[in-house]
């Protein structure tokens, strides 16, 4: 306890200082075992190879390992792909007179090599190769992933919303049936929260196979652990006087849950709802990678075959996607709280 | 249940001359004691008369609010007795003798993101089908009722309409009163309604309280702290200490020694305040 300066003939009092022996103590402590930490996972790296790439890039050093990395992506990622250039060998029921919209046709002239079977010598050939462009294809067919990943967000959203409510009554105290309903419901949310998305959606599509279906239940399981800890939360700590004024009118549970704690969670309700969608569309974007459907089924599948073109255009996809609804978030928040 | 409904009141809502045997509400030896080991009542008998307003006048810690709470069902007696017009209303009769009552509540009890008029009407929620509740898409003649109560009680259609949070103090007391009279009640349970309101506000909302019951045939049983108040709105008082009737009688028989038996007293002074259940 340290004691304030006083004046000599003032108060004898000790007020607490919030700064004590403890907590310097616990902050030693916090700083060794951050020491041995940065050892382990190689901090000291990540910091040489930055101000390599610092110096670099004002022109002390040739050139550094990040700036290699990144050079290369760059050039590899620019110009993205947004058309798309088919074989019309590739395409079924090709009809030339009835392409569709936008599109036209390529005929290009290349030079093959070929071995020829009877001469065992190479010739080469001039080979006649057409092709269907279509100028915005590929960024058309983008942007369709790119719905369908929002659509996954707002199935799981949905699903979690639904289910995390009754979760949620039984998971309060003030409004569980039974202590061991309570107990119950308060192990599942555990479970649902403890599950990565990521894996669970490993397991589903295992179950459930690849495409959409796995990813929604990933989501939704995850969200709906989420949301029901967080509404239940919200029950409890709602205003009980009106609570108890709704149980002396003689109103059962629904009645004094929905006009009494309702519309007191609500604006929580909606903030926490909000934040749900938004995060699903963003891990609904990456639970492709698993397969799961969406976007980052192609994104994973372009980044496999190194066309790193396309990744680049999903990428400023998802980019400009999650950034509008982030925006469509901040507004909806505004007006709904 | 219904009989005794009859025997209370006519159809139309107002009550024929009672039988002054049945009281509207009645404690028989009622006692509660907290976890703490306070004494909060020690066997309290008290008998409410219909249509008359009854005021338990005492200090704090002396039991006023765990009696009325025990009235209503919000806290259980440990011992006693206590019945809504002969129906006692314990167990199964609590719903039912709930429905029969009003209460208005020290600090409101509304809902304050809901609006004057859907407070009101929550009060008559017990009497409606769930579907309802859940879109507050509550029968005419409730909603009907509801602007009645709001108009008597000097709110008009734009308070109506407006969040309960959005009201000052008395205006809210006003919207509490207007809901506990919705149903109908015989007996209107009021823990101490003006606490939290300025003398004037006080005033009025007493003055309110007293009129729309008497108006409606309700009986009222209100706690109060204020002397003055006691006297200028009572039929009765009952004065109580440490969880006891120590004074029973019309304003008029207040008198000095009797109000030092009340309030004053080393006991009354020493007591910490009571946590409510």
């Amino acid at each position: 306890m340290t004691t304030l300066e006083t004046p000599p003939n003032d108060s004898p009092w000790h007020l607490k200082s919030p700064i004590d022996a403890r907590a310097v103590f616990i902050v030693i402590v916090a700083f060794v075992l951050l020491s041995f930490s940065a050892q382990r996972v190689d901090l000291g790296k990540m910091a040489e190879q930055m101000g390599e790439f610092g110096l670099a890039s004002v022109g002390l050093k040739d050139s550094s390992q990040i700036g290699r990395g990144l050079g290369g992506l760059v050039s590899d990622m620019f110009p993205v792909a947004i058309a798309e250039r088919t074989p019309i060998t590739m395409i079924e029921h090709f009809d030339a007179n009835r392409l569709p919209p936008f599109s036209r046709i390529e005929t290009v002239q290349v030079e093959e090599s070929k071995l020829d079977s009877d001469t065992f010598q190479t010739v080469t050939l001039m080979v006649e190769k057409t092709y269907l462009v279509q100028p915005a294809g590929y960024l058309v067919f983008v942007l369709g992933k790119m719905l369908e990943t929002i659509e996954i967000a707002i199935w799981a959203s949905l699903f979690a919303i639904i289910g995390s409510l009754p979760l949620a009554i039984a998971g309060a105290r003030n409004f569980t049936p039974h202590p061991l309903i309570y107990f119950a419901a308060r192990s599942t949310v555990s479970f649902l929260r403890s599950m990565p998305e990521l894996i669970s959606a490993l397991f589903l599509v295992l179950a459930f196979g690849f495409g959409p279906v796995a990813g929604i239940l990933a989501l939704a399981l995850h969200s709906m652990g989420f949301l029901a800890k967080f509404y239940a939360e919200d029950i409890e700590a709602a205003d009980p006087k009106p609570l108890e004024a709704m149980r002396a009118t003689g109103a059962g549970s629904f009645a004094a849950l929905r006009l009494a704690v309702l519309p007191q969670v609500l604006p929580s309700y909606t903030a926490l709802t909000l934040y749900i969608l938004d995060r699903n569309v963003r891990m609904a974007a990456v639970i492709g990678l698993v397969g799961a459907g969406g976007i980052g089924q192609e994104l994973k599948g372009r980044y496999d075959m190194f066309q790193y073109d396309r990744v680049g255009t999903i990428l400023l996809v998802i980019f400009i996607t999650v950034l509008l609804l982030d925006q469509l978030a901040a507004h909806l928040r505004r007006r709904l709280i | 249940m219904e009989m005794n409904m009859t025997i209370a009141r006519n159809s139309a809502g107002t009550k024929n001359c009672q039988a002054p045997e049945v009281a509207a509400l009645e404690f028989q030896a009622v006692s509660k004691s907290f976890s703490s080991g306070t004494r909060a009542l020690d066997k309290v008998s008290l008998s409410i008369a219909a249509e008359r307003f009854t005021v338990l006048l005492g200090p704090s810690g002396s039991g006023k609010t765990t009696l009325l709470r025990a009235a209503v069902g919000l806290s259980t007696p440990d011992a006693g007795e206590i019945m809504l017009a002969g129906e006692s209303i314990a167990g199964r009769g609590l719903k039912a003798a709930r429905r029969r009552m009003g209460m208005v509540h020290q600090d409101f009890g509304l809902s304050e993101r809901l609006t004057t008029a859907q407070n009101v009407m929550a009060g008559a929620a017990a009497s409606v089908g769930w579907v309802r509740v859940l879109f507050q898409a509550y029968p005419r003649s409730i909603q009907l009722k509801a602007c009645e109560l709001l108009a008597r009680v000097g709110l008009d259609e734009i308070q109506a309409n407006r969040r309960a949070g959005t009201l000052s103090g008395g205006q809210r007391q006003r919207v509490g009163i207007a809901r506990a009279l919705i149903n109908d009640p015989l007996v209107i349970l009021a823990d101490e309604p003006v606490a939290s309101l300025d003398p004037a506000t006080a005033q009025e909302i007493m003055a309110l309280l007293r009129e729309a019951a008497g108006e409606r045939g309700a009986a009222v049983l209100c706690s109060l702290h204020q002397i003055d108040l006691a006297r200028r709105f009572a039929d009765r008082i009952v004065g109580l200490k440490d969880g006891q009737i120590v004074f029973d009688g019309t304003p008029a028989d207040l008198t000095p020694a009797a109000l030092a038996i009340i309030f004053d007293g080393p006991e009354t002074r020493l007591k910490p305040i009571v946590a409510v259940a």
